[in-house]
């Protein structure tokens, strides 16, 4: 821990503008994350990229209309050329493969929100459940999750996208359903110290009903956490799609998405290699600066650091 | 004893609970393996139907894939007088069903080996030939527990036995290889890391570590493609063909393909494959053990044995390796559900016929059989990983074995 000393105290007040006589540990764990630059960067970079993700039919209103089919190397691809605006080249329908690229991180987004927030409703109510009703529940509940962790979901997912699997939300909650172990495995910890802390035992003593104990002190105090962990969850979920689409499962055309862009460009990468040059260095980013924005997070937030 | 015991039953209700959950996903969801852009007339349909139980009711269609059963009557197959199924073996070919692939001989016909533990192995069953000509096809469903998984439903000559026996090996032949490079790299990287925490070799390993974890196998595998088998093939190319004239190659051979993508071959085919796969499992690998060894380097005993004056390789094998080793093995079961993921890429990009492809094929054809096989050996796979690393657990953690308190 950083002891703050006078100046850098006075500079916080300075800054604060008012008088500040303590700081909520919400507020201590900003301060924290915002210290840790590299999560700080990772945060831009996501940012920039959710902004591109955002805008991408503005990328198609500036490269995709004037398609040239005299060019007798239209339906060939063609390599990345700064000139005429294609960053990432084309592919072998002459579509720009930049813009495609921003088109598939919008579903890599969407998947970021969808699925990991089913993921998070399911963590959370299995967790919360497990912790709170203790005894042979807990056990039963624990030893299932013990095996599903240690059992890849992806598969099940993978025939359960092969049945059912057109409808893009479909996709979505399936990919939910398989990454959400861990974090009921947290929850459930959280549950459990919180269940035996002394202001719940403050409470209870002072009369307070146990869905008042649940609504008012355990579930603002989970909160954080299951943020965390939902930060942490997002490239997981990322890379599910990601290997969904790679095998042709995901989701379907005209949609695309990263996974599918990289399984596109393997086809035809001994002639092609730049169709997946750019999905996939976009992947790798994306993926990167979610693991470390979710590392800084759980740093920040970690109750061991306090 | 008693504890592996306990793992045997839990490991046989999980088979049979990962069975139903796949056997009612697929005959609860829309479309089956028989109606394809040009359907079966009815009539053939309605055998084919009854040939893989599908006419029966749900339990006993999960009770014979199970196990199996002796022979059954179904509807006429346009001979007169009704249609036998007898008890014969788990192979006989379906002649009425379109296949040809008869291999009755003059006593009897030939069984083949697709019931590991049934009495018929291997033997000629007299007067099944007669049978067979006169009442249609005689057959015999040996069930899942005499390691019968059936007749494939997508391709109707094949049998799931037989997918398995060819695609095991492919598969087998690059995850150990893998699992192998990564363990015996990745831990010591991981040790080595801990020792040297913060300093440049530290920051090295966290890097490759951070590596191996992010870059996901579908972009690895494309870009080793391109670097080994495209872009360095044609350096060597030029460098031993064209500049020293050291290999002579075929006319038709246009690289010298020394480190090949796809398909099987020789040990050079799965270069890629291990190196993709243990890539993956390396950076993991790297991270765990660096973090188990920092926590055992800053333990008490640890300290002692510094202040011993113990030399170093002595304090990392003796006192570290135990206990940081832990959080590796713990690792192990989502090790081995990574292979399993990671071969559905791996053996997709490199064009390997392994069981991953099965896997996915039979997902993506409807072929429930094919499915319900590659699924019960994957996990099985799953499982007899799972349990050596709870032995290897026990071995190294005497808190377990005196049955105390799992942390």
């Amino acid at each position: 821990m950083t002891v703050l000393n006078r100046e850098r105290n006075e500079e916080a007040l300075a800054a604060a503008g008012e008088v500040l006589r303590s700081r909520s540990l919400t507020q201590l764990a900003i301060a924290r994350f915002l210290r840790n630059r590299v999560a700080v960067g990772a945060t831009l970079i996501v940012a920039v990229m959710i902004l591109m993700a955002t805008f991408a039919p503005l990328f198609e209103l500036m490269t995709g209309y004037e398609m040239d089919f005299q060019d007798r190397n239209f339906y060939s691809g063609k390599a990345p050329d700064w000139d005429a605006k294609h960053y990432f080249g084309t592919d072998q329908n002459g579509r720009d493969i930049f813009v495609r690229t921003m088109f598939g991180m919008r579903i890599s987004m969407l998947v970021a929100l969808v699925a990991a927030s089913v993921a998070l409703v399911i963590g959370v109510s299995y967790g919360a459940i497990s912790g709170l009703a203790g005894g042979l529940t807990d056990t039963i509940m624990m030893r299932i999750l013990d095996l599903l962790i240690s059992y890849p979901l992806t598969l099940i997912a993978v025939i359960a996208l092969a049945y059912f699997g057109r409808n893009i939300f479909i996709v979505f909650i399936i990919i939910g359903l398989v990454e959400w172990q861990i974090m009921a495995r947290v929850i459930r910890g959280q549950v459990i110290s919180l269940r035996n802390s002394d202001f719940i035992e403050a409470a209870r003593a002072a009369g307070v009903r146990p869905i008042g104990i649940l609504v008012r002190h355990i579930v603002p105090n989970v909160t954080g956490v299951a943020i965390v962990y939902m930060t942490l969850i997002i490239p997981e979920v990322i890379l599910v799609e990601s290997f969904l689409g790679y095998l042709g499962l995901g989701v379907q055309e005209p949609n695309t998405s990263l996974g599918v862009l990289i399984s596109e460009g393997a086809n035809a990468i001994e002639r092609k290699p730049w169709m997946t040059y750019g999905p996939g260095m976009f992947l790798v980013v994306l993926l990167l600066a979610l693991n470390f924005v979710g590392d800084g997070l759980r740093d920040a937030f970690d109750p061991k650091d306090r | 004893m008693s504890y592996a015991l306990q793992r045997f039953g839990q490991m046989l209700v999980i088979v049979i609970i990962a069975l139903l959950a796949v056997f009612s996903t697929q005959r609860l969801a829309p479309g089956g393996p028989f109606d394809g852009e040009r359907p079966p007339p009815p009539k053939i349909l309605e055998n084919l139907r009854a040939y893989y139980d599908m006419d029966l009711s749900m339990p006993a269609q999960f009770y014979t894939y199970l196990f199996g059963m002796a022979g059954r009557e179904i509807g006429d197959n346009g001979k007169p007088g009704k249609a036998h199924w007898f008890v014969v073996p788990s192979n006989a070919e379906i002649t009425t069903l379109g296949g040809t692939n008869d291999r009755s001989t003059a006593e009897g016909v030939f069984v083949r080996q697709f019931c590991p533990w049934d009495q018929w192995l291997g033997q000629v069953i007299p007067g099944a030939r007669e049978q067979l000509r006169e009442q249609g096809t005689v057959f015999r469903k040996c069930g899942v527990v005499r390691g019968d998984f059936g007749l494939s439903m997508a391709r109707r000559s094949i049998y799931v036995n037989d997918y398995v026996r060819d695609g095991l090996p492919a598969t087998l032949k690059y995850a150990i290889p893998s699992l192998l490079f990564a363990l015996l790299l990745g831990v010591p990287m991981g040790f080595y890391a801990a020792y040297r925490q913060n300093k440049p070799a530290d920051f090295f390993m966290i890097t490759i570590g951070m590596f191996g974890t992010v870059v996901p196998n579908l972009v690895m595998a494309p870009l080793l493609i391109f670097l080994f088998a495209v872009q360095l093939d044609s350096v060597f190319h030029w460098l031993f063909v064209e500049t020293l004239e050291w290999v002579e190659l075929g006319r038709r051979q246009r690289t010298l393909n020394w480190i090949p993508s796809g398909k099987t071959g020789g040990v050079m085919h799965y270069v890629l494959p291990t190196l993709v796969l243990g890539t993956g499992l390396l950076g993991r690998i790297v991270r765990l053990s660096r973090a188990g060894a920092l926590e055992a380097l800053r333990s008490n005993y640890v300290r002692t044995a510094r202040a011993k004056g113990l030399p170093a390789h002595v304090i990392l094998l003796r006192h570290v390796f135990k206990p940081a080793i832990l959080p590796v093995l713990t690792y192990m079961g989502p090790v081995t559900a990574f292979i399993l993921t990671g071969s559905l890429v791996i053996e997709r990009a490199f064009s390997l016929p392994g069981l991953g492809r099965q896997f996915i094929a039979a997902a993506t054809d409807r072929d429930y059989t094919l499915l319900m096989g590659t699924t019960v050996i994957l996990l099985l796979a799953i499982i007899l990983l799972n349990f050596i690393v709870d032995l290897l657990y026990t071995w190294l953690d005497p808190r377990i074995r005196r049955g105390g308190g799992r942390s």
